[in-house]
């Protein structure tokens, strides 16, 4: 029994991380009107932003987060107005197609300048009893980060001034046109964010994984499956959704084995389109 | 046909030429509307009555013409800018964000205000003119009747103390308790000031309200004149009001 909860517990955490992915994801989507095939290839740049940071300076990954933010969302709201704007009224496909291509150049480039050299960030390693239970430090570290990431951005969509322009485009843009708010804006910032979690999750899996420029591939599938469990736009049905993510991974992990748990989020975006395409939460 | 109208125009839409991408709606329309009236905007679907209402706004791009409001020339003003100049705009159908609550409704309206007091003053109009959709500050937008939802457009729109209230079809889809109820409060908003320019589906309807009206056929204009008049002319009876 202990065990099990202790492994439901690790789900939570793993599927506290896969959320941030997951979030990232379905804002843009949701907001931007855009499906970025690259999301996870910011996951990977943000992994390889805590390696450098820490291997060349020393940097504390912790606190590469804090950077990662700010540097993503300023990178995503850039690649936003020079390249992605444009596909908001383009057909789908135009978007997956680009972002495709962007998800390929990218990690392509880091291949190239980074090697396949696999790195980890060897920074709080080892682990700590709790009631009898064992976590692995940077995993329990990890989860805090995660929660209090994923509590910043509710309260900023909830609250914040700009949070509910966001939310009055992604609504309903005409309407919010119409209030004077600058919709473009909203989606260029949404997009920054999108980018930004992507980033904060990548340095946040760098404490506990390891590092190398395909890496991005996971997480991209990992973040479908949550999108399309949550539903699409939905940034609550999201967190469920990676919550629910890390469990299965982490049960299938201990009870079959860790190939069958690559398969999950394949089987789940089957099992939901197949059963309930709207998601298992209602918005 | 045509009346002297002498007050001074809020609105002026000059030759108006515009439309969706590639595809021209509008092929030169004109018309205005001035203080102290309701203009209604009638005529047959696909009139481009609601084009002629989103090009004014800003939300659509403008081939040739112009737009003056207020005396200044708006023509290609972006939707957000022209908002800060006083013009709200009350869109058709789809006209709140579903999850949203009445609370955020009237802060989205107020998005342009920077002025705390201002902002006061707004909310205290609107609870004179919507007092019970105060009461419900904190109900979602979904979770209220169609004209419910209406009021509280009307209202969201009313946040920047408009100089000019814009609306497409407000009766869309209300019951016809609704639909007057509607229209008592836009009159009410017109006697304090703001004149507004209805297009409206429901011909005969708004023309009972409007001080002038001008009926649009295929993007040209058809007829024009005081709102009763156009309702007891046999053409504008026999084309468009159903006999």
């Amino acid at each position: 029994m202990t065990n099990f909860i202790e492994i439901l517990i690790r789900g939570l955490m793993l599927g506290s991380v896969y959320a941030l992915v997951g979030m990232g994801l379905t804002l843009v989507w949701g907001v931007v009107g855009i499906v970025n095939i690259a999301h996870g290839e910011f996951v990977m740049l943000g992994a390889y932003l805590a390696f450098w940071a820490f291997s060349l300076i020393h940097f504390n990954p912790l606190l590469s987060v804090a950077l990662a933010i700010p540097i993503f969302f300023f990178a995503g709201m850039t690649i936003h107005k020079r390249i992605t704007e444009r596909l908001t009224k383009a057909p789908e496909l135009s978007a997956l197609i680009l972002t495709f291509g962007m998800s390929i150049l990218i990690w392509n480039l880091a291949q190239f300048f980074w090697t396949n050299t696999y790195r980890s960030v060897p920074y709080l390693t080892g682990s700590f009893p709790f009631f009898g239970l064992v976590f692995a430090k940077s995993k329990t570290v990890s989860f805090f980060l995660a929660l209090g990431i994923t509590a910043a951005l509710f309260a900023f969509l909830k609250y914040s001034r700009l949070g509910k322009g966001i939310r009055a485009t992604s609504q309903n843009s005409e309407v919010a046109l119409v209030c004077g708010i600058n919709t473009m804006r909203m989606r260029a910032v949404t997009f920054g964010m999108g980018i930004a979690l992507a980033g904060a999750a990548g340095t946040i899996v760098s404490l506990q994984w390891v590092i190398f420029p395909q890496m991005g591939a996971s997480y991209v599938s990992k973040a479908f499956a949550i999108v399309v469990l949550g539903g699409l736009g939905n940034i609550q049905g999201a967190l469920a959704g990676g919550l629910i993510i890390g469990v299965l991974e982490s049960l299938t992990t201990q009870y079959w084995s860790a190939k069958m748990a690559q398969i999950i989020p394949s089987m789940t975006i089957l099992l939901i389109l197949l059963l309930k395409p709207t998601g298992l939460f209602k918005k | 046909m045509r009346v002297e109208r002498k007050e001074e125009k809020i609105l002026t839409i000059d030759g108006l030429v515009s439309g969706y991408g590639k595809m021209e709606i509008l092929h030169g329309i004109s018309l205005s509307v001035r203080r102290g009236e309701i203009v209604g905007l009638i005529g047959p679907n696909g009139a481009g009555k609601s084009t002629v209402l989103k090009a004014a706004a800003g939300l659509l791009k403008v081939t040739s013409g112009k737009v003056v409001f207020k005396g200044e020339d708006v023509t290609g003003t972006p939707p957000y800018r022209i908002v800060e100049k006083g013009m709200a705009f009350n869109p058709q159908g789809r006209v709140v964000f579903p999850d949203m609550t009445v609370q955020e409704h009237l802060d989205m309206g107020a998005w342009t205000i920077k002025d705390r007091q201002e902002k006061e003053k707004s909310l205290q109009r609107i609870d004179q003119l919507f007092p019970w959709l105060m009461e419900k500050k904190k109900r979602k937008a979904s979770q209220m009747s169609g004209g419910e939802q209406q009021m509280l457009s009307l209202a969201r729109a009313m946040m920047i103390q408009p100089k000019l209230l814009l609306l497409d079809e407000p009766s869309l889809g209300l019951s016809p308790k609704w639909v007057k109820t509607v229209f008592e409060k836009v009159v009410e908003i017109k006697e304090s000031g703001i004149p507004c320019l209805i297009v409206e589906q429901k011909a005969a309807m708004v023309l009972e309200y409007s001080d002038y009206g001008y009926v649009l056929e295929m993007g040209n204009n058809r007829f024009e004149g005081k709102g009763r008049d156009l309702l007891t002319n046999p053409d504008v009876r026999r084309l468009y009001l159903g006999g």
